[in-house]
Formats: structure tokens, C-alpha cells, sequence
């Protein structure tokens, strides 16, 4: 009995310094920080039929993740700037849609970090606001719905107007939940979002139903029509850019403090005269704002959108990227979003053809065994995320340290 | 000179207990009472009721001649009121100056908008914020510790971070609950200085619960102690220190001793 003991310690030992030893590696080995990716733009280069999307894709990720890493300098920024512009003007239709998809994420991760990772409130019902976004734009503007206005210019004015309503359908989700922290609270979010996906599906009178709304007019910019994923991926991309910024700005401020003061002690918070149901209100609002200016901009490019588009999924996968990417940190988003979002399209027509092995279908039959693969390392070998801010570092250093005073 | 805090017949009962029983008390400026009395005595539950935290049952209390029994918890410290914790509260993932700087927080203006657009008066006042929060930690004797998380500073460090807090609010009265706990005699002395200076330099109110009868007869000009909910004695240290009912509460009755029952 007391052996068995023994060797199950150990196990967890020598799994602890793996653990530790493999987190190391991928912080310390120059391989993977710089010979990778030069390696991978060298051979990119030297072979046309190579520069294909895995390479370009994983090229791009890992460009990304060094930039976010290492440098805030306008260098570093021109260079991802120049990346980020380049790189669809050589993609087909197919990757340019997957890029349109990892920047939409990208705004929509940015709008739920605020509220989860800032002010520390656990909302699963994130998709709420997104879908809020799109149908009110939708409605208005669709000849099917009864709406139908010429919009033209002024559907620059929808993106405002719909995110100002999603704002406001924040604060009426934020004013009833105040009082739950923690489970709770992800629970009724997580009620919320489902209520405002039935409600699409069920009104049929309002919304039009699971037949969904359609033939939503293109937006233009001056005279030039925005259509499919190349032109709105610009749009979501000024959007992600705007909502960093100002995410990081708020972050920097009184108002930023405030939130973390809420999410790490929120009596000493109010006890110091922060009014933590102002506060925590206004991280919904926020997040919910930029989740309805998301969806603005995808109802433009789908033209057509149907409850079933703003299901459980969405927040989900929003969440995850948060975590997987770091939470309470906007470049982590960024690296969150191109991962989550992007390697499932990618592992698509994954295939290996090497000497005798021959498995061409691996991508389209085992992509989301490969994908489920892929987070599970990451959070066991980075269970801060791959880029967290600072303080959530810190957060899970005092965790661990908790559990090996416990331990021993 | 009115009194500063006037807290007038306070009862507290939380299902079938009574924490506080009809108990009144009048803080005068510029000075440093204490709240004293055996463990379970109502002691904290008093300050919580002052800093808002609970709601009497019954009673009112009395600030700077405006009833503050009913405001929210934030407003409290809006009203001139601010409190350290007998388990030290910090902010413990935040440096230390961001702790003193959440403290400064109704001084400060910066609302989501401005805070994006960052108007010159947005870093003005961020800067003369930081400035002040500098000046706080070291007043507190936390000089060039202004970076370090404050989860990683020492037990005393804590206790004096979390004065530097609360005296960010600006506050007229200050409620420093057992700010010697858990220190070690040195220690001790030290916070016994602080909290003098705070009174002597910041013309601080200062109203202090504690265990240890030294630090309370030492720095306190008056004395009110509780025992089982109810104010039982106050005064000047040297005739609380007399008073009969004090004595029994401390150390028990005689009968009892006598009982060998102690």
C-alpha cells in the first residue's frame, strides 16, 4: 500500500519535471524562436509549390507570436502590419476566408478579454452579443425583413448604432447577474446566450425564424462595394486594431485598475470607493460592444445569417482562445485566434505521403483529433496561456506554489 | 468641537445572535481611540458596520454630521471614511503602487473614453497620481518597493501597504483594524510609530480595534471596550484599565476561578 504510494509520488515527480523541463525548452531554444521560422521562409521560398497555406500559415503564426513577444516598437509593428496586408493579396478565396474568420475571432477575443480577463467575470454566454450585432444590422437593412432601408453610406452608421444596442443588451444581461460570482455567474450566461439564440429561432415574426435572414445589402466604402472576405477582412482588421487599442488604453487607466482591483478582492475594492456594479456593468458594456460591431461586419459578409450561426459553439470557442492564448492579454488574443481558428481550416488537407507511409486522409479524418491534441499540450505545457499578461503569470505562479506547499 | 463619528444605540443580530447590543460611541478629532475587548466581542462586526459592510438592524450612525448607516459600500469611502482589514486585503496580484493607486481612485476623474483618447489632463493626472502614490509608500517606510507585487512583500510590509491604501482615500477618519497582529515585537513598534505620525503629521481621526493591551494603552487617548455585543467600559486608558467589568471580561470572575473552572 505505502509503495504503491510511493510510485504514484514519484510519477508525479518526474511528470512535474518534464512538465517543467519542456517549458523551458519552448521559452529557451533558439530552434523554435528563430531557425524555425527562417527555415520555413527559406524553404517557402526556395519551392513555389511549398508556399502553399500550412507553411504560409505557420510562417504567419509564429512571425506573430515573435513580434507579440518581443517587441512593442513601431518596427515590429510595421512589419506585422505589412504581414497581415500582404499575405491575402497572394491567398486564394479559401485562405483568405480563414483569415477573414481568425481576425473576426481575433475583435470578438479582444471584447470577451475585457470582461473575463480584466474584470474577472466569467461570461459563456459571449455569442449573445455577437448575434445581437449582426440581426440588428440585418434586420434593418434587408428588404426581406421588412426593413429594407437603402443604407449606402450609412452603413457605417449601423456599426455605432448596433454596437451602442449590444452595449445596452450588456448592461440588461450585467444588471440582473451582479450579485453571482464565479460558477454562478457562467451559468446564467450561459442561459443568456441560449435565450437570445431561441429567440431568433422562435420569433419568426421579428426574426424570420431558422429560415434566417438574407439578401442583407453590401456595404460600401465611397464607391467601392465590399464584398466577400478580401474587402471585409480589412474592415475587421481596422476593427481589431481599434479595439486593441482601446482595449489597452482602458487597461492602463483608473478604469482598467479598477477592474483588477474587482477581480482580485472585490470588498477591499468597494471598501477604497470603487463602485464595483458601475464597473463591472461597464466591462459588459464594453466587451458587448465590440462583440456587436463583430457581428455588424459579419452579417455584411454572409448577407444571409440564421440562428443557427450563434450557437453554444461561438462562446466557446471565443473562451478558449482567450485562454488558450493568455488571458487578460490583447496579443494573446491575437495568437489565441490564429491557433484556435485557424489550425482546424489548415489541418484540412493535411496529408502525409513519406516512403511507405501513406496517409492522405489524415488531415480531413483526424484534423480535430490533431486540433484537440494540439490545446491539450498547450495547456499542459503553458497552463498560463501563450502569452498571458504579466499578472496572470503571476496569478499562476502563486497558484502553484499554494499547491506545492499543500504537497509537501 | 462636535464629534467626528457618532455612533448612536448600533444593534446587530445575524439570525438568533446579537454581535452588537445597543452599543454608542463618539470619536473626537484628532485623535486615536480603541476599540478593545475578548475574542467574539463585536469587534469587527462594529467596523463593519461602520465601513458600511453591514447594515445595523437598528441604530444609526453619524459622520461629519450626515447619517452614513445607509450608504452604499463604495460611498463610504467617498464620505471620508477608510479601513484597513484584520486579514490583510490587499490587491495581491498588483504592485504595490497600483494598490495605492486604486486607493486614490475617487480622486481621480479618468473615465473609459478619456482613458482611450488620453487627453494631456488624462497624463497629467496619472502623473501627479503616481506622484502622490510615491510620496503614501514612502510615508509608510516602502521606499523602492513600489514595484513588487504585494503578495511578495513581508508580513510588516503588507500591514504598512495596506495603511498607505487607505490613506490614499484621504480619508478624516481612518479604521485600522489589529494593525499589529502577527507582528513581531519590532515590528510592532514601528507600526505604533506610524500610526502616531499619522495623527501627529496627517491630522488624521484614527480609530483602532486590537488585541494587545499594549499597543492599545500605549497610543490610544480613549478606550471603548465591548464584551458579548455590549460596551462595558470607556474612558482613558488608566481608568479602563481600572474598571471592574473590564478586569472580569479579560481575565473572569472571581467565583469562577475560584470554581477552578478557568
Amino acid at each position: 500500500m505505502m509503495q504503491r504510494f510511493e510510485a504514484t509520488r514519484a510519477l508525479t515527480r518526474a511528470l512535474d519535471n518534464a512538465n517543467a523541463r519542456a517549458r523551458a525548452a519552448f521559452d529557451a531554444i533558439p530552434l523554435i524562436r528563430w531557425i524555425l521560422p527562417l527555415a520555413l521562409g527559406v524553404v517557402g521560398a526556395l519551392s513555389p509549390q511549398w508556399f502553399d497555406t500550412r507553411p504560409t500559415y505557420a510562417l504567419m503564426v509564429l512571425i506573430t507570436y515573435l513580434l507579440l513577444r518581443t517587441s512593442t516598437n513601431v518596427f515590429g509593428l510595421a512589419v506585422l502590419a505589412a504581414m497581415l496586408v500582404y499575405l491575402p493579396m497572394e491567398m486564394d478565396r479559401f485562405e483568405r476566408g480563414i483569415l477573414f474568420d481568425i481576425a473576426l475571432y481575433t475583435m470578438l477575443g479582444i471584447g470577451l478579454n475585457i470582461v473575463v480577463g480584466y474584470a474577472g467575470l466569467l461570461d459563456l454566454g459571449y455569442v449573445a452579443f455577437f448575434a445581437s450585432g449582426a440581426y440588428i444590422f440585418a434586420l434593418v437593412v434587408a428588404p426581406e425583413a421588412g426593413g429594407g432601408w437603402d443604407i449606402g453610406a450609412s452603413f457605417w452608421l449601423m456599426i455605432p448604432a448596433a454596437m451602442a444596442l449590444a452595449a445596452a443588451l450588456g448592461v440588461a444581461l450585467g444588471l440582473p447577474v451582479l450579485r453571482l460570482r464565479g460558477d454562478y455567474l457562467a451559468i446564467v450566461t450561459l442561459g443568456f446566450g441560449e435565450i437570445i439564440r431561441l429567440m431568433l429561432n422562435n420569433r419568426d415574426d421579428i426574426t424570420n425564424g431558422p429560415r434566417g435572414v438574407y439578401l442583407i445589402p453590401k456595404a460600401h466604402f465611397f464607391d467601392k462595394e465590399l464584398t466577400g472576405p478580401y474587402e471585409l477582412y480589412f474592415l475587421v482588421l481596422a476593427g481589431v486594431f481599434i479595439a486593441a487599442f482601446a482595449a489597452e488604453r482602458i487597461r492602463d487607466s483608473r478604469v482598467g485598475r479598477a477592474w483588477e482591483a474587482i477581480r482580485e478582492d472585490e470588498d477591499a475594492a468597494s471598501a477604497m470607493g470603487v463602485n464595483t456594479t458601475f464597473y463591472k456593468l461597464l466591462a459588459f458594456a464594453i466587451g458587448a460592444a465590440i462583440g456587436g460591431g463583430g457581428g455588424v461586419i459579419y452579417a455584411a459578409k454572409q448577407t444571409a445569417i440564421f440562428p443557427r450561426d450563434f450557437d453554444l459553439d461561438v462562446s466557446i470557442n471565443v473562451l478558449a482562445l482567450v485562454i488558450i492564448g493568455g488571458m487578460g492579454n490583447v496579443r494573446g488574443v491575437v495568437l489565441g485566434a490564429m491557433l484556435l481558428i485557424g489550425l482546424p481550416e489548415v489541418l484540412r488537407d493535411f496529408s502525409i505521403e513519406f516512403a511507405f507511409i501513406d496517409l492522405a486522409n489524415i488531415g480531413a479524418d483526424y484534423r480535430l483529433v490533431i486540433f484537440g491534441a494540439a490545446l491539450v499540450a498547450i495547456m499542459v505545457l503553458r497552463p498560463e496561456g501563450l502569452l498571458p499578461s504579466r499578472r496572470r503569470a503571476a496569478e499562476f505562479e502563486q497558484a502553484e506554489m499554494l499547491e506545492s506547499e499543500l504537497a509537501t | 468641537m462636535p464629534p467626528l463619528l457618532s455612533v448612536r444605540n448600533v444593534t446587530r443580530r445575524f439570525e438568533g445572535l446579537t454581535a452588537l447590543n445597543d452599543v454608542s460611541m463618539e470619536v473626537e478629532p484628532r485623535t486615536i481611540a480603541g476599540v478593545i475587548g475578548p475574542n467574539g466581542a463585536g469587534k469587527t462586526t462594529l467596523f463593519n458596520v461602520l465601513t458600511g459592510f453591514y447594515r445595523p438592524t437598528s441604530g444609526e450612525v453619524w459622520f461629519e454630521g450626515r447619517r452614513i448607516d445607509r450608504l452604499p459600500l463604495h460611498g463610504i469611502a467617498a464620505a471620508g471614511i477608510s479601513r484597513t482589514f484584520q486579514n490583510i486585503r490587499l490587491f495581491a496580484n498588483m504592485t504595490a503602487i497600483e494598490n495605492v493607486l486604486v486607493g486614490q481612485h475617487i480622486h481621480l476623474k479618468t473615465n473609459f473614453a478619456t482613458a482611450i483618447v488620453r487627453p494631456p489632463s488624462v497624463t497629467r493626472e496619472e502623473r501627479s497620481a503616481v506622484k502622490t502614490a510615491v510620496e503614501l509608500l514612502r510615508f509608510a517606510g516602502l521606499t523602492r518597493r513600489e514595484n513588487e507585487l504585494a503578495r511578495n512583500l513581508a508580513y510588516g510590509e503588507q500591514r504598512r501597504l495596506e495603511i498607505a491604501r487607505a490613506l490614499a482615500v484621504r480619508p478624516r477618519l481612518l479604521l485600522l483594524d489589529e494593525p499589529t497582529a502577527g507582528m513581531n515585537p519590532g515590528e510592532a513598534a514601528g507600526m505604533i510609530k506610524l500610526i502616531r505620525a499619522l495623527r501627529d503629521d496627517m491630522l488624521m481621526t484614527i480609530v483602532l480595534i486590537e488585541h494587545s493591551m499594549r499597543v492599545v494603552m500605549g497610543v490610544c487617548e480613549r478606550i471603548t471596550v465591548l464584551d458579548h455585543g455590549e460596551k462595558i467600559s470607556e474612558g482613558r486608558p488608566e481608568e479602563v484599565q481600572q474598571d471592574r467589568r473590564v478586569i472580569e471580561a479579560y481575565l473572569g470572575t472571581g467565583q469562577i476561578i475560584t470554581d477552578g473552572r478557568a
